[in-house]
């Protein structure tokens, strides 16, 4: 019994799968009936003509071949943007790193004036302390071998500062250098110029930084000093008393040999003023020049060894691309414009000189998009059609660039530069993906022979890479490039440092790549490394 | 419109030169049957015309590619629809979920749908919501599969299938009203 049951449920659920499958293919043949209906009616369906479009339509053909929307549509737009991303460069990446030296100063060092309120008015004469061990890792100066005026140092020997020079008989005399009552803080000791290259260019210095602190030294005198110290600056030399202006620097130093005091008696002013103060010194005040020193000299000067060097870089770089297709000297509005990512990679040889570095190499990049959709077509509404249309290009692309890169500020650990050049660009690779599509009613024995010739055409039509046979000719534009860059340099003269930079490479030139002639702009950011040869 | 083989090079080589007599001729020539593709796709008159617009001057653009001797009116139909395809993807992406009402047809609605004109069915069309007539035209009109529609529209085969049945039932409802107010 139950067995017939189940026979019985069989043959239902047999019946009813038979019904279905009947039962759908009516449905279908009404669903195709529909449909064909339907297509029919559209297709016969016809809108009669109306002048005002065509007056419409022939506006808008004006406004899109018309060169002045291209330039306000197109190439303003990237000047400008372009431009607000290297202001924007300079002014916000750029300016905290300048600031960043002198926010790390406490600040009443930033500004060591005598007016400021921050200078104290009575200040105390301190005894002479140990000259603070200098840092060889921070203080550039004294680690370069040219140390700034440190008046400590100066002061602690300032014993043997005894220099050598001839007076008008040519008897060879001394004269003490006292740099602590001088105005040009030591560097020049009675007017007597050192005659060696560090002594001078330590001068020159100075120059500078006293000309930035008009009033430091000498109003350090007058408040600070004792009366003995000041008598003896009138003995020495007649700038302190006379409260020197630093611009007179020159004419202290004419002024100077004519001093007849002898050897004895600036010996004994000496000893008196070191009992009484112990050759005292104010050592903050003296301290406070040492920054702006370090904010006034070339840093450049201590890494030379960055000069005249040749390197190597290597790099990975991603690329966001802007393939524009252009058919005339006009551009093609809305889709013609694609982004893409692409990624690279390359190999840099530079040589730098100073400020300067001329940078050329080889470098690899692979890009892919959807081009323009150009659709060859076969066949007809009533026969049926088909059509053959590429549905991505993929290059693997070859750049030569040659830049210039100008280092607007080194540091000793960071490097900044900026970069302008060119790039030549050859596809060595095309690849195109082609689709084919049918319309319902096609017929495919009698299209499927023109279409796959039309494929064909527009597969000899499309343009292969420069390694695929095809003339270089018809696979290279140019680039035109601007970027900035930073570059970490982990030991002080290691060989190896890291680098980042970003730039946009503006296709110029008529020439282009792909089907359409693509005219291929991008944005790439590297990243790599550089080893000096 | 049909042209002979010298008549069509001598107007694309024309269209190319930028010649505007040239191309108002080719605009005149497909105005209708190409508008009659945009309206199909298109809200209202206005867009289809904006969409007619675009289409053509994308085809004057891109004439130079045009391989004469294949077929300029499909040729010039497959860029219309892209462009029209276009349209919806970037203005008109609508929920679709306004036609799950649609209801079961009347037997006779065959009969009465034969009795429609072409305009009462363009119309019909157009009253769908966007996704559906894309799809339906996409795949009844233009003959894409379910596939390549899901391809170019970015949505999921399933709902192509869903969309197009859906579509026709709303059509079928639509065309059936129609008989019928005609028939008051």
């Amino acid at each position: 019994m139950q067995r017939m049951e189940e026979n019985s449920d069989d043959s239902l659920s047999s019946d009813f799968d038979l019904f279905e499958k009947r039962l759908r293919r009516v449905e279908k043949t009404d669903d195709e009936t529909f449909d064909n209906w339907i297509r029919n009616a559209a297709e016969r369906h016809d809108v009669p003509q109306n002048a005002a479009h065509w007056a419409r339509m022939e506006r808008e053909l004006e406004e899109t071949f018309s060169w002045k929307r291209y330039l306000l549509r197109f190439k303003i737009p990237e000047l400008v943007l372009s431009g607000l991303a290297i202001w924007t460069f300079f002014n916000v990446v750029d300016m905290p790193l300048m600031q960043k030296g002198a926010a790390a100063l406490p600040k009443e060092q930033v500004m060591p004036n005598a007016s400021s309120k921050s200078q104290p008015t009575n200040r105390k004469i301190v005894p002479l302390a140990a000259p603070k061990a200098a840092n060889p890792k921070t203080d550039w100066n004294k680690r370069a071998g040219d140390a700034p005026v440190n008046h400590l140092e100066q002061d602690k020997s300032a014993k043997n500062n005894l220099l050598p020079f001839k007076s008008s008989e040519g008897a060879p005399q001394a004269m003490i250098q006292n740099p602590t009552l001088s105005a040009e803080g030591g560097a020049v000791a009675g007017g007597v110029e050192r005659n060696d290259s560090k002594t001078t260019h330590r001068s020159k210095r100075m120059q500078t930084v006293t000309a930035a602190l008009p009033t430091l030294a000498s109003t350090h005198l007058v408040q600070q000093t004792s009366l003995e110290e000041h008598d003896l600056q009138l003995h020495l030399n007649d700038v302190a008393s006379n409260k020197l202006k630093i611009n007179d620097l020159d004419q202290q130093k004419e002024d100077a040999p004519s001093a007849k005091e002898s050897i004895a008696d600036l010996l004994e002013a000496r000893k008196k003023v070191e009992s009484l103060n112990s050759l005292a010194m104010i050592q903050p005040e003296l301290l406070q020049i040492e920054k702006p020193i370090l904010a006034k000299v070339p840093i450049l000067e201590n890494i030379g060894y960055r000069n005249h060097r040749l390197r190597v870089g290597m790099f990975g770089a991603f690329n966001a691309d802007n393939a524009n297709t252009f058919f005339s000297s006009v551009s093609i509005a809305g889709k013609a414009v694609r982004a893409t990512d692409g990624y690279g990679s390359g190999v840099t040889v530079g040589y730098r000189r100073k400020k300067m570095e001329l940078e050329s190499g080889v470098t690899y990049s692979y890009k892919s998009y959807r081009p323009v959709d150009v659709t060859a077509v076969t066949g007809d509404f009533s026969g049926g059609y088909e059509t053959v249309t590429p549905k991505l290009v993929s290059f693997n692309m070859l750049h030569i660039p040659i830049h210039a890169n100008y280092y607007f500020l080194d540091k000793q650990k960071w490097s900044f530069y900026g970069t302008v050049g060119g790039t030549a660009t050859l596809a060595m690779q095309t690849d195109y993906d082609i689709a084919k599509t049918s319309s319902a009613n096609a017929n495919q024995s009698r299209l499927d022979p023109a279409a796959s010739q039309i494929q064909k055409n527009i597969s000899d039509l499309y343009k292969k890479g420069a390694l695929e046979g095809a003339s270089l000719d018809k696979n290279y534009y140019f680039t035109a490039n601007i970027g900035t860059g930073i570059e970490y340099h982990p030991k002080l003269k290691g060989r190896w440092s890291l680098f980042g930079q970003w730039m946009y490479q503006q296709h110029v030139g008529n020439q282009g790549v792909g089907e359409n002639q693509d005219k291929i702009s991008t944005f790439s950011v590297q990243i790599g490394a550089k080893v000096r040869l | 419109m049909d042209l002979g083989y010298a008549d069509e090079q001598n107007l694309v080589d024309a269209c190319i030169a930028r010649e505007r007599w040239a191309q108002k001729k080719l605009y005149e020539d497909h105005y209708g049957k190409m508008m009659s593709v945009c309206l199909r796709y298109a809200d209202n008159e206005d867009d289809a015309l904006d969409i007619l617009h675009e289409g053509f001057i994308k085809i004057f653009k891109n004439i130079s590619k045009y391989q004469p001797g294949t077929a300029l009116t499909a040729w010039i139909r497959t860029i219309m629809v892209n462009t029209s395809i276009d349209y919806y993807r970037k203005a008109v992406r609508r929920r679709t979920d306004d036609l799950d009402q649609a209801y079961g047809v009347s037997t006779d609605a065959p009969d009465a749908i034969a009795r429609c004109s072409e305009k009462d069915i363009l119309a019909a069309i157009r009253k769908l919501t966007p996704a559906y007539r894309t799809v339906f035209n996409m795949y009844v009109i233009e003959g894409y599969s379910h596939k390549e529609i899901a391809d170019k529209l970015e949505i999921t085969e399933s709902t192509s299938r869903s969309n197009l049945v859906k579509a026709r039932l709303k059509l079928q409802v639509l065309l059936s009203g129609k008989y019928a107010a005609h028939g008051e």
